[in-house]
């Protein structure tokens, strides 16, 4: 009679325990997912400051070379998958009492964006 | 004479009950940690991502507004309507962000090529996040030095950076 009731809770704890670890590992693999899908923004957002800083510099740097009335130059390479747009488009060099603001924008392969103000002046 | 009843020894399978219900709480404190590490990496992660897009925009709007306020006071300087020791405050937004810039333009009399003196213009530009009170040494963004160099008549022909820092 004794054994047959040790055998029963065994079979309980067993189901129990089972369910508490499936509980669990659901838990860990979702944590995980969300840590991947976490790493992936945090790659894009490192991205996309990298290439907002580029395209920032390479306009600074470009209206102090260049000659008033002129296009100004600008290089709006940015890494595979990604594309870069500025604002105004084809703006000319800016005067020396009157800078220019310039919006780059860019756009990652999930169509993530992200934008930054520059003024740019020509001495 | 008195009977003592004595506990009956547990058996092997008796000590057993419960164990696996043990292993699996304890694995579920071990999953738990687990989570909460990665939750933590996770929140830090993004923490620390909009952080540096925070300061990236902060330096941009100062480096921009600081530009601006250079422009105005070459302008000044070249309309002669400049005055020296002059301070002046001006509040711009870029990047969303409000920057506050406060600048000082200082005159200094040099020999010029002829001999006679010329007057040298030199533009101190702090700029800080626009807290509505002048910028401090601890919370300027960007401190830039700028000479204006006019020629006889009084006109602007050149203007010099001369120091140009990021600070925050």
């Amino acid at each position: 009679m004794a054994r047959h009731r040790d055998r029963g809770e065994t079979l309980v704890e067993i189901i129990l325990a089972v369910v508490i670890i499936g509980i669990s590992v659901s838990a860990l693999v979702s944590g995980l997912a969300t840590a991947a899908s976490a790493g992936m923004v945090q790659r894009d957002g490192a991205i996309a400051d990298t290439a907002l800083r580029n395209l920032a510099e390479d306009a600074k740097s470009e209206a102090r070379a260049c000659a008033v009335g002129e296009r100004l130059a600008l290089d709006l390479t940015v890494p595979d998958h990604w594309t870069a747009a500025v604002s105004p488009s084809a703006p000319a060099c800016p005067a020396g009492d009157d800078p220019l603001q310039l919006t780059f924008t860019v756009t990652g392969p999930t169509d993530d964006t992200a934008s930054l103000d520059v003024v740019v002046r020509t001495p | 004479m008195r009977l003592h009843r004595r506990t009956p020894e547990p058996h092997a399978a008796d000590r057993d009950r419960g164990a696996a219900l043990v292993v699996a709480i304890g694995f579920m404190v071990m999953i738990g940690a687990m989570a909460a590490g990665l939750t933590s990496m996770v929140t830090s992660g993004v923490g620390n991502r909009i952080a540096l897009d925070e300061i990236r925009d902060r330096q941009y709007a100062a480096d921009g507004a600081v530009e601006l306020e250079v422009a105005a006071m070459g302008s000044a300087v070249d309309a002669a309507s400049a005055v020296c020791g002059d301070v002046h405050a001006s509040e711009h937004t870029i990047n969303g962000v409000a920057v506050r810039v406060d600048a000082t333009l200082n005159c200094v009399a040099v020999a010029g090529g002829d001999g006679l003196p010329v007057r040298q213009y030199v533009g101190t530009f702090d700029a800080c996040e626009d807290t509505g009170r002048a910028c401090t040494d601890t919370d300027v963004v960007v401190r830039a030095l700028v000479g204006f160099e006019t020629d006889a008549a009084g006109r602007l022909v050149t203007t010099s950076v001369r120091g140009w820092s990021v600070l925050r």
